[in-house]
């Protein structure tokens, strides 16, 4: 628990952040990846524990047809990723949810798959949402080819030549997965079935370990296609270019509805992370090694900004913003910012405030607890939420204690007047041929009754509202028999008590709501970066550029 | 059957869903049949909690949904009733959120009227029973079901209710021993049962416009 260590505690709180800030959208829609993002976590964990990689089954004909399977060896137990790659028509070739082919589609899959594990997931993992996966299975997932630099890197290699660097860095991948399917979704284990194991408690673990492989197996396919072309003479991928391939994701609303049907989940990602920015903060003095781990990562942090390309106008503004404020930290870092005085890390927050953009600050959160692993890499178990508590709703409470919960919490939703054209502009749908998230105009677009629980502001408020007409000693389990429409907003209310950062605190419904912000958010506690939007709604991030591969943390 | 995403593959033993699946079909298909939201929730956990504990989730979530509605309950000390038979779903709901006022069981026992479907009320008697930290008792018929916090259902007795039948709810004494939750969990639907839940749960969706498709993605396609 976050708040185990009082002694440590009591001199942190004062450094914590309030919801009121951190929980803003726009805020959260400048959120970087950071050493408690879960690919980050993962890798931690194989490096600590000595995990070994093996590839046992590479079986890809001369159009790299066929199949492959990777194994990550922990202590206890092992997981293999199996890998379908397809030949695809390019006029096939979709990153939409809607696409029925592929380049390549995965499973990871729980041990090691026998011969008739392979034969079932061949049947099934290549038509994705229209085949069926098991209990025995973690994650589905499919990617398509970066054609460009898929086809530049293949040509390159087989006549015995290292690609452009400028291409490697233009797309930087040479997959990118459209969707990474986890939690028994289509027949796969339940989160349940494997949360009690310490290295999948973490959220999205398995999902992390898939793409990972994926990653490795995108440049074993350019390997293998450049052989087959070259032969002999073909060259391997260097160890640099290597490097600085990631696996790209293409994402859009389906992911947006996650962060508020999972406030517990997200109380406790927001928590952690705010608890180990006030633990740096709380620090009395900056050791040499932290101030050198920090000036790295601010270097890196240049470095990346200054490859992250975007044609999008929204994400320019906000590169814009990146490159000047990291440019004014730089300077500040270098000479203004005093490392020995009393609290240099708050200190440098505090100046941050006022003399950063918010994209920067956020920067910067990441930037500070990068060379802090000793202080705040525990907090990574606290991520994991059981979202089944046995009893969710206390009936007894009064209209009061609701109403002095919602002043606490939820004075966000009450400041929008949800009668006007602009609090109400949109609406949250499920589209009937995919049963996918979508978002709607709702005075221009047939389908608002049929209007998904996101307008969580506006439900509170009328619950509120509700409130204010009941007698002060009618328990909420009376309202509720009479007014069942309120179920939802009094557990949400419930639920905030001790959860200060389970609510995104504003209108999800608004005329100027930013989905792409919502998406953000998850990506980067994911370890996403490079986030390039393609509309307000549609983006496409990478994953785990810059990181090491299986052969460079583990044996074989 | 209109196609629809996400359709699991029928086999000859019927479907067998993952918990996840039974949840968001339940959820869906509870808003579909008229319940609010936060109703489809609590639906959505009964649903998966009596899969866990082996128990016909769908044929009991099915017939809570389908048909006449049933009425919500009014609570009193000692008996709950309604003009007609009560609704299993709202019940269960109440008897939770009332777990710890007078009219709820904790005191003295209840005796809901004419349930129908009454399976779908243990899911929110074991609500009760955590809420409580005590064991309660259900009782109907020739059925004895036996609940405790945090474990799987103790049931005896034909469970089958055609007819509505009054349920009596009331706190136990701890001694009997009870089954363990089996470690995976899984749930098993026949093919009529998932085509009505999915054809419940459809009621939510709305038709693909041409402008909702080109808003959700991405403008141009994939082969950069």
């Amino acid at each position: 628990m976050i708040n185990a260590d009082p002694a440590r505690d009591t001199g942190v709180a004062a450094f914590r952040r309030p919801a009121s800030e951190v929980m803003r959208l726009d805020r959260l829609g400048s959120a970087h990846p950071m050493r408690l993002s879960f690919l980050r976590i993962l890798l931690r964990r194989m490096v600590d524990e000595k995990w070994s990689f093996d590839r046992p089954v590479f079986d890809l004909d001369e159009r790299g047809v066929g199949c492959a399977a990777y194994r990550a060896n922990g202590p206890e137990r092992c997981y293999s990723l199996v890998c379908f790659a397809h030949d695809l028509p390019a006029e096939m070739r979709s990153d939409r949810v809607i696409a029925t082919a592929w380049d390549a589609t995965f499973a990871l899959f729980d041990g090691t798959p026998s011969a008739s594990d392979l034969e079932r997931l061949a049947a099934n993992v290549p038509l994705q949402e229209a085949g069926r996966v098991t209990e025995r299975e973690l994650s589905l997932s499919r990617a398509n080819r970066s054609v460009r630099l898929f086809d530049h890197v293949v040509d390159r290699l087989s006549h015995g030549l290292q690609p452009d660097p400028e291409q490697i860095a233009g797309a930087g991948y040479l997959m990118r997965t459209t969707a990474v399917y986890g939690s028994g979704k289509f027949g796969a284990a339940d989160r349940h079935a494997i949360a009690d194991r310490p290295e999948m408690m973490c959220p999205f673990q398995a999902e992390m370990l898939s793409v990972w492989f994926t990653r490795l197996f995108s440049v074993d396919l350019v390997e293998h296609l450049a052989r087959v072309r070259g032969g002999d003479k073909a060259a391997r991928l260097s160890t640099d270019h290597r490097k600085a391939l990631g696996v790209g994701n293409s994402t859009g609303l389906g992911m947006a509805p996650f962060l508020v049907r999972h406030p517990i989940l997200l109380n406790n990602w927001i928590m952690v992370r705010e608890e180990a920015l006030a633990r740096v903060r709380s620090q009395a003095s900056a050791s040499e090694q932290a101030c050198a781990g920090f000036d790295a990562a601010l270097n890196d942090a240049i470095e990346n900004a200054r490859q992250w390309h975007s044609d999008h106008p929204l994400q320019l503004e906000k590169l814009a913003a990146l490159h000047s404020g990291l440019e004014l930290l730089a300077r500040h870092a270098g000479s203004e910012w005093d490392r020995k005085q009393d609290h240099p890390w708050d200190a440098l927050w505090r100046w941050s405030q006022a003399a950063l953009p918010v994209e920067a600050q956020e920067a910067l959160v990441s930037l500070m607890l990068e060379p802090h692993g000793a202080l705040v890499d525990g907090l990574a178990q606290c991520m994991a939420a059981d979202e089944t508590p046995a009893a969710n709703l206390d009936g007894a409470m009064k209209p009061g204690e609701l109403q002095a919960l919602i002043r606490t919490h939820y004075d966000w939703a009450l400041r929008a007047d949800y009668g006007t054209a602009a609090d109400s502009a949109r609406f949250w749908y499920v589209s009937e041929d995919k049963l996918e998230p979508r978002l709607g105009e709702r005075y221009e677009e047939p389908g608002a009754e049929r209007e998904l629980p996101l307008d969580t502001g506006r439900q509170v408020a009328a619950l509120n509202a509700a409130l204010a007409d009941c007698p002060a000693d009618m328990p909420v389990a009376r309202l509720l028999l009479q007014k069942p429409e309120h179920r939802n907003a009094v557990c949400r209310v419930q639920l905030s008590a001790g959860r200060p950062f389970a609510e995104i605190q504003d209108n999800l419904i608004s005329a100027d709501l930013m989905p792409i912000d919502m998406l953000r958010c998850k990506l980067a506690f994911f370890g996403a970066t490079r986030f390039d939007p393609r509309s307000d709604r549609w983006v496409r991030i990478s994953l785990f550029q810059g990181l090491p591969y299986p052969d460079e943390i583990g044996g074989n | 059957m209109r196609k629809i995403a996400h359709a699991p593959v029928a086999c000859p033993d019927g479907i067998v869903l993952s918990l996840s699946e039974i949840s968001s079909l339940t959820y869906r298909a509870t808003r579909g049949a008229g319940y609010e939201w936060g109703e489809a929730e609590e639906a959505a956990y009964a649903s998966v909690w009596l899969s866990r504990a082996g128990l016909d989730w769908a044929g009991t979530i099915l017939g809570a949904l389908s048909g006449a509605r049933a009425h919500t309950p009014l609570p009193a000390r000692g008996v709950w009733t309604a003009p007609g038979p009560l609704c299993p779903l709202r019940t269960g709901m109440a008897l939770a959120d009332f777990a710890r006022l007078p009219e709820g069981p904790s005191a003295e026992p209840v005796v809901c009227v004419a349930v129908a479907h009454p399976l779908i009320i243990l899911p929110f008697a074991a609500r009760v029973a955590a809420s409580l930290d005590r064991p309660m008792r259900l009782s109907w018929a020739d059925v004895e079901a036996c609940l405790k916090p945090g474990q799987a259902p103790l049931i005896e007795g034909s469970v089958a209710a055609d007819e509505p039948v009054d349920v009596t709810v009331a706190c136990a004494d701890a001694r009997r021993a009870m089954p363990m939750w089996p470690r995976f969990h899984r749930g098993d639907i026949c093919d009529a049962q998932y085509r009505d839940l999915t054809a419940l749960a459809l009621r939510t969706t709305v038709p693909t416009s041409a402008r909702s498709q080109a808003g959700a993605g991405a403008a141009g396609g994939d082969n950069d």
